[in-house]
């Protein structure tokens, strides 16, 4: 089986002995040690989750209405950023950089979000210092945020790339290592939503 | 020209199936956060994170099968995932088996709830006396060194 756009590779060289691209490897290769660093700031939080003796406790400052929302908006990030792809795999720049400029906003959005949450935890009482929960919270939590913000800054240089004929259908595997890396960020937070969130409401 | 118009209606095709996938996904989403309203849901705890997990496993199945692409790309890009995840979600088990996170283990020390040690910090502060019993060992010693 070829790799997903494989066809529109612009250098041969590219492509090893794998038949796959060189770039696409690193990136899921990233991805996957990406995978057990969350892994072990989640078991961390998970660890320590209601062994805090200082407040504020989850329960009175967590805000899931809030949290829902910017949950959807990364989720339809996640969408604007294939779409992204997939005009560009159609040579069409306009919807390309549409659509990426798009997916940049939301994640600014969903930025935005946590910035004011961290702001209205901090007035509430909870810090770094404060709490084992302040500070597995934060560090989790800021760690996916400094994901998120370095994704923005990546798909706002595709956009500007764009406009000096640096993204084009033949290498639309630019786009798609930059779409691999939002999906991921994406995912991670799935898994912050109902493990740090949503768990706090039922157990 | 018949070409093009391939594929227009095949890429046409890509952005419906990419459309469905982001209304599910936000349907899902919606659904997780109803389970946690009890007049909504009058279900027991244990099926409610069965619910969560179940869903949370669908909607990362979805954008990792069909916006990652990981469906129809190369099995290699799916072991090399597949690699990364096994080892995140093993470490993630140990230490909640090493740290005695899991309630069903019988001889674990539990966490209490926060509101016990906040009521002990006060009972240490009254200079009253706490239980002394195994279970409540570390309980004491957080709220003595409060």
């Amino acid at each position: 089986m070829s790799a997903h756009g494989s066809h529109l590779i612009e250098n041969p060289h590219e492509i090893g002995t794998t038949g796959l691209p060189h770039r696409k490897i690193m990136m899921w290769l990233f991805l996957a040690s990406d995978c057990m660093f969350f892994g072990a700031l989640i078991s961390t939080y998970l660890i320590y989750r209601g062994r805090s003796i200082a407040g504020p406790t989850p329960e009175e400052i967590f805000d899931i209405p809030l949290t829902s929302t910017s949950s959807f908006v990364l989720l339809m990030s996640s969408y604007l950023m294939v779409l992204a792809l997939a005009a560009i795999e159609r040579n069409d720049l306009t919807k390309f950089r549409v659509y990426c400029l798009g997916t940049a906003f939301f994640g600014s959005i969903f930025l935005g979000f946590q910035v004011y949450e961290f702001t209205h935890f901090y007035h509430a009482g909870l810090t770094l210092h404060g709490s084992v929960f302040g500070s597995s919270f934060y560090v989790l939590t800021g760690t996916h945020g400094c994901h998120v913000a370095i994704g923005v800054l990546w798909l706002l240089a595709l956009f500007f790339y764009s406009f000096t004929g640096g993204v084009t259908q033949r290498r639309a595997l630019d786009v798609e290592i930059a779409g691999l890396y939002w999906h991921f960020v994406d995912i991670v937070w799935i898994v912050i939503f109902v493990a740090v969130y949503l768990l706090e409401y039922i157990i | 020209m018949k070409h093009e118009e391939d594929k227009e209606v095949q890429g046409l095709s890509i952005v419906a199936r990419y459309t469905i996938t982001a209304v599910v996904l936000a349907v899902v989403t919606a659904i997780e956060v109803l389970v946690l309203y009890p007049p909504l849901v009058r279900a027991g705890d244990t099926f409610k994170i069965a619910l969560l997990a179940f869903l949370g496993i669908g909607k990362f199945i979805l954008v990792v099968g069909l916006f990652m692409h990981l469906w129809n790309d190369d099995p290699i890009f799916t072991g090399i995932f597949g690699l990364g995840m096994v080892i995140g979600v093993g470490t993630l088990v140990a230490l909640l088996a090493v740290m005695n996170v899991y309630p069903h283990r019988s001889d674990a020390v539990k966490a209490p709830p926060l509101r016990q040690i906040y009521e002990d910090r006060e009972k240490v502060r009254r200079g009253e006396a706490l239980p002394h019993t195994e279970q409540h060992s570390w309980r004491q010693w957080e709220a003595l060194s409060a």
